[in-house]
């Protein structure tokens, strides 16, 4: 059985991508249908930190910084490494801020700026903050029926703001000096933050507008005809197919291919272990656009996310990734490799992180940074959270430990004299205040993300035992690397020319940022714009169809 | 303490169910997300349990220790999870009733440590459904209910309201679990 649909634009998937290329093909005259995998709206946003990297954004005066088109350009481009056409960026820094405008003057989402830097604050052009804007806390008793279809999140974050938590409140590091009347009162209250407020406000706005959501819809190939995109193919959980005729476009927003296993060999230099994604995400835009002929860019490249993975905690089955903030930036922790050396400032940006972990050895077919450990003495166990540890809990099962860093050697594997040489080397560091050989507490970036609170935020001795070393998993916010797209979000064929009436936006796209990670946000940021292009110009698609007719 | 209690009509009768009330493996076994358990002696056992929260999932480990034996009407016991920041007690009393044995259970969990109110808010909507799942299955295992068709109907009656009639704090929050 066969059910046929018709709409003017039909998007498939609900991550803010999605939804944000649904209201402006909406507000832009299109009878919109949104398509959804799973059965819960929101993808990857939802579990994500709900940071959108926005360069000149009219929100960043709210913490003093100022930011020019110039400067964001420049910024933008050397991060890109030539790997990216310009017009894209230029596009980007030209639409982000009006994108962010036109969703608070159009729907019940509002945000506000971080005075989170760049991530790579000392190249020309970044800003030490403000380019960083996140949702405000926003109550999801608002969505009626819908606010059981609202993914929730995968690693319980309390819901308080990423600006509340770090400017305010040290929650990274001390998470119990947060408000914990003000994170239980919101709780109570049903009002989320984060990622998941950023795909509540987008699906209210969604819903307002009467645009149809189909749960449990999966896309898995586009209808072509005399070489125009028509539609998309799709099934249910039953097995049903069913078609969705699109007039005027049919946007991909439907995530990166992190969990699929083939793609990912096929593709990326270096496994992922675990994804910290929902595990949904399975190239299915991907394998969708190369049946069509588009041409791929960036395909070897990773939102890198290192992560911690306690045994047996799983999201929506799969086993659960989560961040590793303090465990990496703080003082009193470094990181080795299965020689028992470092091999990377531990506080860079988690991107530059991750592409450390994919380095293949030169003496043999072995990476030369997988395993890796964290290393940490009392003094880090007894000031800081570890995992969902907190300083007065007892030592969880997960968490290897021992008496003197040889035991600890042992315990781990890997040979003792050198993780002695490389820990005392490290406290000799900490006498001195500077990092040698990896310059962690370098940068104004390393310093933001370290314990204000330590004499340096970065850097502290590993000298009191016990020890302790957690494994570092290499996990993923998504992969960034697909379908090549233009300044109109249209997916550009492999002979070169827009395929026509395909758009593409988020991570199931090229990312216009190439390897590079701009700050806070840089996946959300490109991604909502490049919806917000694609619903414009999809809606303008199916406009033109009908004049035509 | 946020506590809980449950009150199930079984067809089993008194001897029958005491019989499954001595061993405390025979409870364990019906805790929702039951993964393991390790009997140390008759008094005390380790629970392995997988914690579910809408699609979150964690496994914790909880030492159970009877505290008092009432031979022929139930037990007294305390909790205490060995990884995690939170401690109970609880007690099972069982009497004869007219067309089989009345079965009550009460549960209490205090969340400890600096995260104590955040993690309070998270654990009273889990308290009750794990009260919900324990007494349904326990319904079951003990022959069901007597006013039941079929053993298949075994809704535990709540004796604070439960998870579907919570006091409006704990309704409120009842999303988390999703």
């Amino acid at each position: 059985m066969k059910s046929e649909w018709e709409a003017d634009v039909v998007i498939v998937g609900s991550g803010a991508a999605g939804l944000t290329a649904a209201i402006l093909a909406h507000d832009n005259g299109a009878r919109v249908i949104v398509l959804e995998r799973t059965s819960k709206v929101g993808g990857t946003t939802a579990v994500s930190g709900g940071g959108i990297w926005i360069p000149v954004n009219g929100h960043m005066d709210e913490h003093g910084y100022h930011d020019t088109r110039e400067e964001a350009l420049q910024y933008c481009k050397q991060l890109a490494m030539g790997r990216v056409d310009p017009a894209c960026i230029e596009t980007f820094v030209d639409t982000g801020a009006i994108m962010i405008r036109y969703l608070e003057e159009r729907t019940p989402l509002r945000f506000r700026s971080m005075t989170a830097p760049d991530y790579q604050p000392e190249l020309s052009g970044a800003k030490l903050g403000g380019r960083s804007v996140e949702p405000q806390p926003f109550d999801t008793n608002v969505l009626g029926e819908w606010q059981s279809r609202l993914r929730p999140p995968n690693a319980f974050a309390f819901p308080i703001t990423r600006q509340e938590a770090f400017g305010q409140y040290d929650a990274f590091y001390r998470p119990w000096l947060i408000p914990q009347d003000l994170a239980a009162d919101r709780m109570l209250k049903g009002i989320v933050t984060l990622g998941q407020a950023l795909a509540a406000g987008l699906l209210r706005a969604v819903l307002d507008r009467g645009i149809a959501i189909s749960l449990e819809t999966r896309a898995r190939k586009l209808a072509m005809e005399n070489e125009r995109i028509r539609g998309v193919i799709a099934t249910k959980p039953n097995g049903e197919e069913a078609v969705y005729r699109a007039r005027g476009g049919v946007v991909l927003a439907c995530a990166g291919f992190e969990w699929n296993a083939r793609l990912q060999a096929q593709f990326l230099p270096a496994p992922i272990e675990n994804p910290n994604s929902p595990p949904f995400n399975d190239g299915d835009g991907l394998l969708m656009a190369m049946e069509v002929g588009a041409d791929l860019a960036n395909m070897d490249c990773v939102w890198h996310y290192p992560s911690l993975m306690i045994p047996g905690e799983t999201y929506e089955g799969k086993p659960l990734s989560r961040a590793l903030l303090a465990e990496r930036n703080g003082p009193h922790v470094i990181w080795v490799n299965a020689a028992g050396k470092r091999f990377v400032n531990e506080a860079c940006n988690y991107n530059s992180m991750g592409r450390v972990l994919q380095e293949i050895a030169t003496d043999g077919p072995v990476f030369k940074n997988l395993p890796a450990w964290a290393i940490m003495d009392a003094q880090y166990r007894s000031k800081y959270v570890l995992g969902t540890t907190m300083p007065e809990d007892p030592d969880p099962e997960w968490l290897i430990k021992a008496d003197s860093l040889d035991e600890l050697a042992h315990r781990l594997g890997v040979p003792a004299s050198p993780l002695c040489e490389t820990v005392q080397r490290w406290n000799g560091f900490v006498k001195t205040g500077m990092d040698d050989d990896f310059g962690k507490g370098a940068s104004r970036y390393d310093r933001f993300q370290g314990d204000r609170e330590a004499t340096f935020p970065n850097l502290g001795s590993i000298e009191k035992p016990p020890f302790y070393a957690v494994s570092i998993h290499t996990g993923a916010l998504g992969t960034k690397g697909g379908p090549r797209t233009n300044n109109r979000a249209q997916v550009i064929s492999v002979r070169g020319a827009p395929i026509s009436g395909l758009y593409a936006a988020g991570n199931v796209t090229a990312s216009i940022t190439g390897p590079g990670y701009y700050g806070r946000g840089a996946t959300l940021g490109p991604g909502m714009t490049w919806g917000y292009l694609a619903g414009i110009h999809a809606a303008k698609e199916a406009q033109s169809s009908r004049t035509d007719q | 303490m946020i506590s809980t209690e449950r009150e199930i009509l079984v067809r089993s009768d008194l001897a029958t169910v005491w019989e499954f009330v001595q061993i405390i493996g025979n409870w364990a076994n019906q805790m929702p997300g039951y993964v393991s358990h390790k009997e140390l002696d008759p008094d005390q056992s380790d629970w392995t349990l997988n914690v579910q929260m809408g699609p979150f999932s964690r496994p914790i480990v909880v030492k159970v220790q009877v505290i008092q034996w009432k031979p022929g009407r139930g037990a007294d016991f305390t909790l205490d999870a060995l990884f995690e920041p939170f401690h109970g007690e609880g007690s099972i009393s069982i009497e004869k009733a007219p067309r089989g044995t009345l079965t009550k259970m009460h549960l209490g969990v205090e969340v400890t440590g600096s995260m104590s109110k955040v993690l309070t808010v998270l654990a009273g909507p889990v308290l009750q459904r794990v009260a919900d799942e324990f007494s349904t299955n326990l319904c079951h295992v003990l022959g069901g209910s007597p006013d039941a068709i079929d053993t298949a109907s075994c809704q535990g009656e709540s004796g604070d309201g439960g998870a579907e009639h919570a006091n409006p704090v704990e309704k409120k929050a009842q999303w988390w679990r999703r």
